[in-house]
């Protein structure tokens, strides 16, 4: 896969050109839209559930940002991948390229906002005092993951979408849901402790809580909370990459 | 080993009403049992190899599947049986206009539909103003995409998709784009990448450009490969295909039996080839009956014009004094008897006309129309131990030492809205016909058989100067062509496994009665 990539670089940097071009194309803010869009959540956010949570949370702005950066990265990723492979339909039936090309085009759009998104979030936490320590490096760690995790749910997706049409509309039903389950303005304290635990089921969360963690409580979570995300990621991406594999041939009869 | 070698590929394509539904209505359906995928094939047995510097046409109606075999030899999609194996890299010109984002500007999607072929972007800045420049867009780089016109879309695409030295090159239909002098500049182009090495593929609707460029022909029809081989006999029966000459499975037989091997290929289906066929194969001798023309019989082959027997090359009454000829042609076909003056002992015309005389003669013995000998020997030199040749011998040496001379006749045919011209069939007409001035004879072809069609088709005939390609009646056996004839005889002496029969074959004047008597004494020799 990887001589692959090296072979078709220069499509790849083709498709994530146009990919950029196309989305900042008729909007005047540009990419500072796409940084100013999710500190406007932010900020509602904050003026509502400050008066809820705000008040027995330290650093509940960070706390808010944590959820918010993460979730966004992952609803936009996912959203925006699914329909990556039939919106390229007009190419891969009439070229042999790999198709996962196209998705992983997508994906580079999203980090970048992902990325600006972050530096605002840096800003933030110098003004909010947010001591930096060592341990900020192992942020690598679920920034990576959250990656991969995002390239494995938009494999999945993507496919699906080439047969079903409909999961647009389920899955931003779904990705609401999953919003409120992933305790981005609120903690998770007073349920018990099978509740608790069973919102650690939920993979966006690993990645929200492992940034507060670290940026809040400067603390690294246990080797577990480690290998549980790599679990989840392992079985997103094994399962993507397996139905591309099975319906690489099968995609072109159903666009 | 081949740069491309399709091996006994089938595909399995589907279709049905699975596409764009919802996941909710595919669980609906079920549950109701309501879901269904049809599975066709495609593509059945396709077999073909390619080698380098060879093009190969595929023909075949609208569904053949030619498209779907050009994806799986592209590799956008797999076989669902059988392999395809490609020594080198493969560039596909598929539906060349779609593809392109709308949204981005010219110079954009050149570099993306370049990267999508494959090219360096090093190429690609290297060959950018070539491209633009061949496709005549110099005007337009800036501009978004979407404001070209549908032919300016496919010159880009060509101009882009040509730029290639590829070691396999798929062409559906790509060469006709845009107008004429753009497709003179695209075809030289082409030409340029088929000299430089590429095997190339290529779909087209064209038969003349298919004849023109390639070097082998793939005809696929409903998926099935009909045949693959030699172009200008394949391009032949798929136009009779076309026509409806010849249905698709009488093009099937055709081609295998050119594929078999022959005690006797008879070149020319007229009355001496015919009577000799019929002879070798009561004999159990192998024999296959070839004729350039499109149908059977020579110049004694008859037509159905409205209900009446026309002789289309002119009028043919069988009359002889040999009875055992006459009890020959007998065996084939009844005669309606002919009062006129030949004063012979028997004289008639065929029931039904004279085919019914030659399919009597060519029963059983595989008949090919439309393939001149030239095109066989091109296609399949060793297909038969001996050849009788029945054509004209100078043509046979390809015209060597000069033409033959033979006298000539302009026929012209007319179909009138009347019920009877003139009482007789054959009328010497007085010389104050002004309006058929110069005619020698007016034949009327319903009297021969007392045939009731409320129209009638009268033929005209005319002295005329002979030039080759014009009807030959009579060989001038003057004392230059019969010299002339002699050097043919002696080049023809070299060639001892080729019989000269017949009227163009020997340079001499037979009646059709002769034409059978002279077969049947060639063929009692040969056995």
């Amino acid at each position: 896969m990887f001589q692959k990539l090296i072979q078709y670089r220069f499509l790849f940097d083709e498709l994530v050109k146009r990919d950029f071009k196309k989305k900042y194309k008729r909007t005047i803010l540009g990419m500072a839209w796409s940084v100013l869009s999710p500190l406007l959540t932010l900020f509602v956010m904050k003026i509502v559930f400050t008066q809820f949570f705000g008040r027995t949370t330290e650093h509940y702005t960070i706390y808010l940002f944590c959820g918010n950066l993460v979730f966004s990265y992952f609803s936009e990723a996912t959203s925006q991948g699914m329909t990556s492979l039939v919106g390229n339909a007009g190419i891969f039936t009439k070229v042999n390229v790999p198709k996962y090309m196209f998705l992983f085009s997508k994906n580079v759009q999203t980090l970048i906002n992902f990325g600006l998104s972050l530096v605002v979030f840096v800003v933030f936490c110098v003004i909010d005092h947010i001591p930096f320590t060592w341990k900020l490096i192992t942020l690598l760690y679920p920034l990576c993951m959250l990656i991969l995790f995002n390239i494995g749910v938009g494999l999945i997706l993507s496919a699906l979408f080439v047969f079903f049409r409909d999961i647009q509309y389920l899955w931003s039903v779904f990705t609401m849901l999953l919003m409120y389950m992933s305790a981005i303005f609120y903690t998770i304290d007073s349920y018990s402790y099978n509740v608790q635990c069973a919102f650690l089921l939920n993979p966006v969360y690993l990645f929200i809580r492992y940034f507060r963690k670290i940026v809040i409580e400067a603390t690294i979570p246990t080797v577990w909370f480690h290998l549980l995300m790599l679990a989840d990621v392992a079985i997103v991406l094994g399962l993507g990459c397996f139905m591309y594999k099975k319906y690489n041939t099968k995609f072109l009869y159903y666009v | 080993m081949s740069i491309l070698e399709v091996h006994d590929v089938s595909i399995q394509y589907l279709t049905g009403d699975f596409k764009e539904i919802g996941l909710k209505e595919y669980v609906m359906r079920k549950l109701t049992h309501n879901y269904h995928v049809n599975e066709f094939w495609a593509d059945r047995h396709v077999s073909f190899t390619l080698e380098k510097g060879e093009m190969l046409g595929i023909i075949g109606s609208n569904g053949a599947g030619k498209s779907t075999l050009l994806k799986a030899v592209a590799g956008i999609m797999e076989p669902t049986e059988g392999y395809v194996t490609r020594q080198g890299n493969v560039a596909a010109l598929l539906e060349l206009a779609s593809g392109f984002d709308g949204d981005l500007t010219v110079k954009e999607n050149a570099y993306l539909r370049g990267a999508m072929l494959g090219y360096t972007r090093k190429f690609m800045d290297e060959t950018y103003n070539e491209i633009i420049a061949f496709a005549e867009l110099e005007a337009f780089q800036d501009r978004p995409f979407k404001q070209l016109s549908s032919g300016m879309k496919s010159r880009l695409a060509f101009a882009i998709a040509s730029m290639v030295q590829p070691d396999i090159l798929i062409l559906d239909e790509v060469l006709s784009v845009g107008d004429g002098a753009f497709r003179k500049k695209s075809e030289a182009k082409m030409k340029e990448i088929i000299a430089g090495g590429a095997a190339t593929i290529l779909v087209s609707h064209s038969l003349e450009q298919v004849r023109e460029l390639c070097t082998k022909v793939l005809w696929l029809e409903h998926g099935e490969q009909i045949a693959c081989g030699d172009t200008a006999i394949l391009c032949g029966l798929y136009q009779q295909y076309l026509d409806k000459t010849i249905t698709l499975d009488q093009g099937k037989d055709i081609w295998a039996s050119l594929r078999g091997h022959y005690d006797y290929l008879i070149v020319g289906s007229g009355l001496y080839g015919c009577t000799f066929a019929r002879e070798m194969a009561d004999k159990g001798k192998k024999c296959l009956v070839i004729d350039g023309r499109p149908q059977l019989g020579g110049n004694v082959a008859c037509e159905d014009v409205d209900g009446v027997t026309v002789h289309k090359y002119g009028p043919h009454i069988f009359h002889t004094d040999n009875e055992k000829v006459w009890n020959y042609v007998n065996r084939f076909v009844s005669f309606v008897s002919y009062d006129g003056g030949f004063g012979e002992a028997h004289q008639g015309i065929p029931q039904g006309g004279y085919n019914g005389l030659v399919e009597g003669l060519l029963k059983g013995v595989p008949a090919v129309t439309g393939v001149s000998w030239q095109m066989l020997m091109e296609a399949f030199p060793n297909i038969s131990d001996k050849v009788l040749y029945t054509g004209t011998i100078d043509g046979f040496f390809e015209y060597s030492e000069g033409h033959l001379e033979y006298d000539s006749l302009k026929i012209e045919l007319e179909e009138l809205e009347q019920k009877c011209y003139q009482d007789e069939a054959v009328v010497i007409p007085e010389e104050n016909d002004e309006e058929h001035s110069g005619c020698t004879r007016v034949v009327e072809y319903k009297h021969f058989l007392h045939e009731k069609s409320p129209k009638t088709v009268v033929a005209f005939e005319y002295p005329q100067e002979w030039l080759p390609g014009r009807m030959m009646c009579r060989p001038v056996r003057d004392e230059k062509n019969m010299a002339l004839y002699g050097k043919y005889q002696a080049l023809a002496a070299e060639r001892p496994e080729v019989i000269f029969g017949g009227r163009l074959g020997e340079y001499r004047y037979y009646t059709m009665a002769d034409a059978i008597a002279m077969a049947l004494d060639r063929a009692a020799q040969e056995i």
